[in-house]
Parts: structure tokens; sequence; C-alpha cells
């Protein structure tokens, strides 16, 4: 389970953000981020990986080979409505996809490890970011996990804040829908 | 395995080593502590700088949360951090997870051998006490030093 | 008969003859008496539009559509009242034109589909796939159906209208639970994609009934969005009011385990509604 989520618009502005506590994890333990912290977390998350783009090493850059960009599928199984599957918005089926993904985030950070946790980035193609932040002692998940996660999310970002009538885009999310989507989502993981 | 690049910056926030590596099958190429690589350095030091300073933020706990890696689709950064505020950071491809060792190894043998325990070479790379803006800053040419590193990683870079 | 006032420079001959438009060369031309008494070539535009076909829209796309109504509505009203009035009238248009489409299709006999069952297993195969890629779609469902047309296209071309298929129109419902019924099976099939969750009625209160949807369709992706259910309402109560049962109907949130977003639509009868079904049943 990751310890936050967090939706960075094309901006730079955090938009959304989730933190999810870790049962095992004393709270004193841990100094929470004030909200300007966060704020500050994602512009700078947001100017660094326009940066990462040109520090691409000539090497690379006079190779001129494509690099393998397809994140592989993750079926997600929730053990607690399995059967009858409830409906997933507008998308039909059982998941929100079924089929390995273009990677859309080509040359900015994808993941930054640190001694504690790891950061993972998924760039929408509107250059929309959603940012999960994984702690480091759970070995079950890595990048594709993460990855097909933060789509999901996409997905019901596509859904539950983009179909709101009452959301202005660029805004902070408030939508409880949304929220719970994103909860009950993350809890299957 | 494939390795592109080779920084080390000082606590001034200066790059006082580069190496760049041009072609994957020729470890002789690139350029040592080329002038064109300022910028390049500039950028990535604040890239990292601003990166370190943020996972330190938002860290639980009294230890220091330091940065290990910043991962893009095309390559991999490695920083390692010495407590003397000096920055190792290696490019390599993504695919990779951990050079830590190999950083670690480059400091406490490479640069601890031949530049710190070198008595003629600069203690501190600065040219004067107040410098912070990268006025004025001399780079490390030690000829063993580049030596030694050229050895230990040119069996990394051919792919 | 006319006469070439104008000579053509042209030999070809159908210039004159195999025309059907306005031709310069010959000028107006007088209608012939066969010509004007001859019945008219039947359109299938007003005839096709009533027939029942499944048809599959975008969720996404009505659901855009849909938030694009709320907003627009919610920029140009002052109060919450007013945009719930105006949501109100909206669907009550709609709901009042639902009463005559849906009585009229539900007056179709269904043997008429029935006989597309033997049609699906007949000796012409081509022509149902040919008509299956003609509506495309290929499931099994939309494939009974398009069978149905086939058998609509032919009769076609000896009447033009769906009207020769129904020989009896479906009986007007006279009483509150049958039109409850229709509304909760065929109307919210049609709206929605499957009969409403359930039909209730209340035991507080005589005038009062409730039709529970466990999802909102159109307004899931809203959050708060119970008000903008005073779209469904409209529609329901301009269903009622135009067959003479007037009410008024409300929407109200009543999450259940499971179902966070369960909606009832509770409508109340007017009071003369339920003096006239007393009289009936006496």
């Amino acid at each position: 389970m990751p310890q936050a989520v967090l939706v960075i618009n094309k901006s730079g502005g955090l938009i959304y953000h989730r933190d999810f506590e870790e049962v095992e994890v004393e709270v004193e333990d841990r100094n929470k981020p004030s909200s300007n912290d966060l704020l500050i977390l994602a512009s700078t998350l947001h100017s660094t990986f326009a940066i990462a783009s040109q520090l691409t090493p000539k090497a690379i850059q006079l190779q001129q080979q494509p690099l393998p960009n397809l994140v592989p599928y993750v079926p997600m199984i929730d053990p607690d409505n399995l059967v009858p599957r409830k409906k997933l918005g507008s998308f039909k089926g059982d998941d929100y996809f079924k089929e390995p993904f273009q990677n859309w985030n080509k040359s900015g950070i994808r993941s930054i490890k640190t001694d504690q946790f790891t950061v993972y980035i998924y760039q929408s193609l509107t250059g929309l970011k959603l940012v999960a932040m994984v702690s480091n002692r759970s070995d079950t998940i890595n990048e594709t996990v993460v990855n097909n996660l933060l789509r999901r999310i996409y997905c019901l970002y596509s859904d539950y804040v983009m179909k709101d009538p009452f959301y202005s885009l660029e805004m902070p999310i408030k939508s409880e829908l949304f929220d719970t989507k994103l909860r009950n989502l993350v809890k299957q993981l | 395995m494939a390795i592109y690049s080779f920084w080390i910056f000082d606590r001034h926030c200066n790059c006082i080593f580069d190496r760049e590596w041009t072609l994957s099958s020729n470890s002789s190429s690139g350029t040592v502590n080329s002038k064109q690589n300022e910028e390049t350095a500039k950028l990535l030091y604040g890239m990292v700088f601003s990166l370190r300073s943020m996972t330190q933020k938002v860290s639980s706990g009294p230890l220091k949360n330091e940065i290990k890696s910043i991962a893009t689709g095309k390559y991999r950064i490695h920083v390692y951090c010495t407590a003397s505020g000096l920055q190792f950071v290696l490019i390599t491809d993504f695919k990779q997870q951990s050079y830590t060792e190999v950083l670690q190894y480059i400091y406490s043998h490479i640069y601890v051998k031949y530049v710190a325990h070198n008595l003629f070479s600069a203690y501190d790379f600065a040219d004067n006490k107040n410098e912070t803006r990268g006025q004025g800053f001399r780079k490390i040419a030690n000829r063993n030093f580049v030596q030694s590193l050229e050895s230990f990683l040119s069996p990394m870079i051919v792919q | 008969m006319s006469q070439r006032i104008i000579l053509p420079s042209t030999s070809d001959d159908r210039v004159f003859n195999n025309s059907d438009g306005y031709e310069y060369t010959i000028g107006p031309k007088q209608s012939l008496p066969n010509e004007a008494s001859s019945q008219p070539t039947p359109s299938r535009l007003y005839s096709e539009s009533l027939m029942f076909r499944k048809q599959e829209v975008s969720l996404s796309a009505v659901t855009f559509l849909f938030g694009e109504m709320i907003a627009h509505i919610h920029n140009t009203s002052k109060t919450a009242s007013e945009c719930e009035v105006k949501l109100n009238d909206y669907g009550f248009v709609i709901g009042s034109k639902l009463l005559e489409l849906l009585n009229l299709r539900a007056s179709v006999p269904s043997n008429t589909y029935l006989r597309s069952s033997n049609f699906l297993s007949s000796s012409t195969p081509t022509n149902t796939s040919a008509n299956a890629m003609h509506s495309g779609s290929n499931t099994t469902a939309s494939r009974t159906v398009s069978g149905v047309s086939d058998i609509y296209y032919n009769q076609e071309n000896s009447a033009e209208s769906l009207t020769t298929l129904i020989s009896s129109m479906r009986s007007r419902d006279l009483t509150i639970l049958d039109i409850l019924q229709f509304i909760h099976g065929t109307v919210w099939s049609y709206l929605f994609g499957h009969v409403s969750d359930d039909l209730v009625k209340s035991s507080e209160r005589e005038n009062e009934y409730m039709i529970v949807d466990n999802l909102p369709l159109l307004t899931q992706f809203i959050p708060n969005g119970v008000s903008c259910d005073f779209f469904v309402c409209g529609i329901i109560q301009g269903f009622l009011n135009n067959a003479e049962f007037p009410c008024s109907v409300t929407p109200h949130l009543m999450p259940l385990k499971g179902f966070d977003q369960r909606v009832i639509y509770l409508i109340q009868f007017d009071k003369h509604v339920l003096e006239r079904e007393g009289l009936r049943s006496e």
C-alpha cells in the first residue's frame, strides 16, 4: 500500500493529496509534512521533471534507438467484491483496462528512490502527473504495479473528476466520490 | 549495464570533476572536465539538490532521508552523498537498480586515496572562502585519480 | 408533351428522357395526371425512429453532455431551487414524449419479435449478417433486433409504417400500480438499460410511492449530485402528468451498504388521483 497519492496539474499545482496510514507505523514516529511542504514538493517534482529531459546523456542521444516503453498489465483482484464485480463507472468489463500500455512518461522522471521510500510518477498525455509514494518496506510493490495502480487512478480521475459539472479545471479536487473510489482502489493493493 | 557519465560536486555546489562517455563501445571516448558540460552540471546539481531537500522534508523519523537514485524512461541517476558534503553522481542506463556500492568504492578507494590523502592536492576546491556562486573553483585534474577511476569504471561502460 | 425549345449540342438521348431533375432545355414540367395521383414513396425516416432497436450510446458522452447541461443551468440560475425547477422542466418535456413513444412501441405485438427468432435460424443467413453489419453491431441481442427490423423492412415494401404491425393499441394504464409498473420496467429500461431496482409503496402515506435506483446512471460521477436527479424526477413527473396522474416527484439520497449513491424517487400523487382510484375499485 502506498503511503500517499498526489495529483499534480499541468502547471505544477497540487490538486489532490491523500495519505494512507499504515497500521504498523506509530503515528508519532512520522512527522507529517505540512500542506505548504506538499505544495513545494509538487512544484519541485514538476520543475525537476522538465529538467530531467535536458539531462539525457549524449550517448543515448547518439544511439537513436527506441527504448522499451510498454508496461505490462497487472490485474488487481479485490477479494471482497470479486463476485459480483461492481460496475466501474463508464468502463466496460471487470477492469479498467486489460492490456499492456504505453508509458507516456518518456523523458521525465519516473521514480525517485530514497532511503525510506520511493516516489513514482505517472504522466498523462495532457501533462497531468499522478504521484505515489511507496515505502521501501513493502517489497511486493514495484514500478510495474505502481504504474498499473496510477493508470487506474487516472481512469478514476477521468470519470469522477472530469465528469463532475461543478469541477473547474486545474483546481483542487474536492470530489468525495473520487476520494472514496481511490481509497477502495488502493485497498485492493 | 552501461555508464554514461560520472560527476563529483563539492559542498559549494560546484562541479569539481566530470567525465562523460559518448560511445558505449569505446571506454576511452568522451570528455574529462569539459567546458561544454558546465551547464549540464548546473542542471544536474540543481535537480539533485532540490529533490534532496524535498525528500528530506517529507521523511519520517530522525534519520536523514538521502536520495539514492532518480529514474527516467531513458537513464538513471545514482547519487551518493558523503558526510563532508561531497556528492558523487553516476548516470547509467535505467535497468540497474543500485550503484551505491560502486559509488561508495569510488569515494573510499579512489577519491580518498588519490585526492584526500594527496598532500599536494587542494583541500577545498573553491578558490577562496566566500566562494558560493561558482565563480572560482578548481577541478580535480589529478592524473592518478583519473587513471584509477578510468580503470575501475571502464569494464562497466561496455554494454 | 414538351417541345424542344433549344437544340442542345449533344446527340445523347438520355438528356431528354431519363432525367429526374429540372431540365433547363425543356423548362418547367407539367405534372401529369397519373403522376399526381400516385402514392408518395414512403419515407423510412418517420417510422424508423419509432421502431425499437438496441442502440448503445457511450456513457461518457452522455454524462459529459449531462454535465454541461447542469453547468449551464447552474450558471444561469440564481438559487438552488431555480436550478432544480429548470432541470425538472427539461425532464418534464422528455417524459411527456416518452409516454407516447413507449406506449406505441409496447403496442407492437411481441410475436413480431418472436418471428425473428426463427429468422435467425432460417435459411437466409446472408441477409441477417448484412443487416447486422448495417446496424454496426455484432452482439447476439442486437442481431435479434436487426432480424426484427429486417422483417419490418420487408413489410415496408408493401406498407410504409409501423402502424401496420400494430393490430390493437396497448390499453391505457388506468391504475397507479399499472403505470408505475410501466415506469419501473419499460421506461427505466428505455432510459437506463435496466429495470429500476425497486418499486415500493410508502407504509406511512397513502399517496406516496418510491422508485429506487441503486446507481443513478446520469449523476453517478457527480459528488453530492442528488439535486441533479431532479432531471429524472422531471421525466417521471412529465410521464405521469400526461397520463393523467398528476403528482410531484423528488429525489432523496438513501445510501445502503455497498450502494453509496442509492437514490429514491419519491412520487406524491395528488389527492384526486387516489379518489379516482377509490371510485374505480368500488
